[in-house]
């Protein structure tokens, strides 16, 4: 390559750098200028509406304990992760396919002692690591036995097998169990639910239990319309289910849930220092943009 | 030289406009937050404006010599819910505060008043009330205190100063709230 032609390169690798730098930290100011400017509401007292801010301790979605079924961990509730290995000539990465959660919705439990319902639709952010186990398998339809345990025990397995056997490949599942008690920050919008019940007494059913009649599926033979039709009961469990999770006792609730929400297991406190990092961030990029820009004019002019 | 110097101030601009932009709208966000906050207790002003005849009603039967008090809440109600400005509200909120307790202490001196079922009815649900006043006065503190200092700070200030912005006052409880309740207990 000649010497004009390494220069232009440099020029545009140091402008695509500055622009995503830029880009980076003006997103992440805007969300930390909202956390930094949001009141925190209490959980009796919040007001329904867009930028309610919550905080208080996890709490698991029913009474009874709650078992992670790849690393057997007690846990508020556990998120799998399910990635298949992507090979190309040059090289193998994972690649996401699908997320689940052991439960819709979440609670928080705040100083008054009362829950809040959190969806975990369309939720953002982090709650940290936490006990992390990574299950790989080569075929769906040979699961690792903790997995089909699990979905056997779930009446599930079936479905499971045929929702990823659409794509026979290398998977790996990584679960994250999340333990009860640890503080948690929440913002998002509230509102009243309309899928969510309090339960007269505890009742064993899960979302699972209830998602997915295995009789009628018994009747979809082809594993594409099984997957659609995977996703259309989904859907309309999202929106039919009375979702019974919790005893109700007027003196531990409050029925409002958190929809689109930001969740952070860090706290407000550490969106201070965030705050430092975004700003630097961004005029590392607003710098970096500034100079291609002059050496691209002093390169041609 | 003289596209260096272009080039360094179209980039300055961009950077200012974009800070100006990000000032306005946080400056919009903390002014709505502040709106949402006191519209929040302007519904438990009316809630207790709603609340007040029915007890005063039931307190008349009973309570006889203790006019001045049921007037005072009245007046007090009246300037709570159609105060002309935040600052006479909140007055008045004080002032309504003060004289329910006052009304609801002497009912302690009837012991027929404070058997009577309706009256603890709206007894309990007016406490319910100031709790939930209690709360959501703090919320509108934090909101007014997160305005005010932003507006005070450099370089948020600059802009503040160009939009009008000025400072907010707390939603502060009155000095006769804060005494210490005068218990006599007879040990």
């Amino acid at each position: 390559m000649s010497r004009d032609g390494q220069v232009i390169q440099a020029i545009f690798v140091l402008g695509t750098l500055g622009i995503g730098a830029l880009h980076k930290g003006l997103k992440d100011s805007k969300l930390f200028r909202v956390v930094k400017d949001t009141p925190t509401s209490k959980i009796p007292t919040a007001a329904m509406g867009s930028y309610v801010e919550i905080k208080g301790m996890l709490e698991a979605p029913r009474d009874e304990k709650y078992i992670a079924p790849l690393s057997s961990t007690e846990c508020a509730y556990f998120i799998w992760k399910i990635e298949r290995l992507h090979k190309s000539k040059k090289r193998s990465r994972w690649v996401h396919e699908h997320t689940t959660y052991s439960a819709s919705h979440i609670f928080i439990r705040g100083e008054s002692g009362k829950l809040a319902a959190i969806s975990l639709q369309d939720m953002e952010g982090e709650f940290g690591t936490y006990k992390t186990k990574t299950v790989t398998f080569s075929n769906p339809e040979n699961l690792p036995t903790q997995i089909s345990q699990y979905y056997q025990k779930k009446q599930f397995r079936k479905l499971f097998t045929k929702f990823l056997g659409i794509n026979y490949g290398r998977y790996r599942i990584i679960e994250e169990a999340v333990p009860a008690g640890i503080p948690l920050y929440a913002l998002g919008y509230a509102s009243k639910p309309k899928t969510l019940r309090p339960a007269k007494f505890n009742r064993k059913v899960s979302f699972y239990d209830k998602l997915i009649p295995i009789n009628e599926l018994k009747n979809i033979k082809s594993p594409s319309q099984r997957f659609e039709f995977f996703k259309k009961r989904h859907h309309e469990m999202n929106q039919q289910i009375k979702l019974v999770l919790k005893p109700m006792n007027k003196e531990r609730w409050r029925l409002f849930q958190l929809n689109k929400v930001y969740l952070s297991s860090k706290g407000e406190e550490s969106f201070v220092s965030r705050g430092n990092t975004i700003a630097k961030l961004a005029v590392f990029g607003g710098g970096a943009l500034l100079s291609a820009a002059l050496w691209l004019s002093t390169y041609f002019f | 030289m003289g596209i260096v110097f272009i080039i360094v101030s179209i980039v300055f601009g961009i950077a200012f406009v974009a800070m100006a932009i990000g000032v306005y709208n946080s400056i919009i966000m903390l002014r709505a937050n502040i709106k949402k906050a006191w519209a929040n207790i302007d519904v438990i002003f009316k809630q207790r404006y709603d609340e007040i005849p029915q007890l005063i009603q039931i307190c008349e039967q009973y309570v006889t010599y203790e006019k001045s008090i049921i007037d005072r809440i009245m007046k007090a109600r009246e300037a709570m819910v159609h105060g002309k400005d935040k600052e006479t509200q909140i007055e008045a909120a004080k002032e309504f505060s003060m004289g329910l307790n006052g009304l609801l202490a002497v009912g302690e001196n009837y012991p027929d008043l404070k058997a009577n079922q309706n009256f603890m009815q709206i007894q309990n649900r007016l406490s319910s009330l100031e709790e939930h006043l209690a709360d959501r006065r703090e919320f509108y503190n934090d909101s007014v205190t997160l305005y005010n200092i932003r507006i005070k700070q450099f370089p948020d200030m600059i802009f503040a100063n160009f939009m009008g912005c000025q400072e907010e006052k707390l939603f502060e409880v009155s000095p006769e709230e804060k005494k210490l309740p005068n218990l006599k207990m007879n040990l």
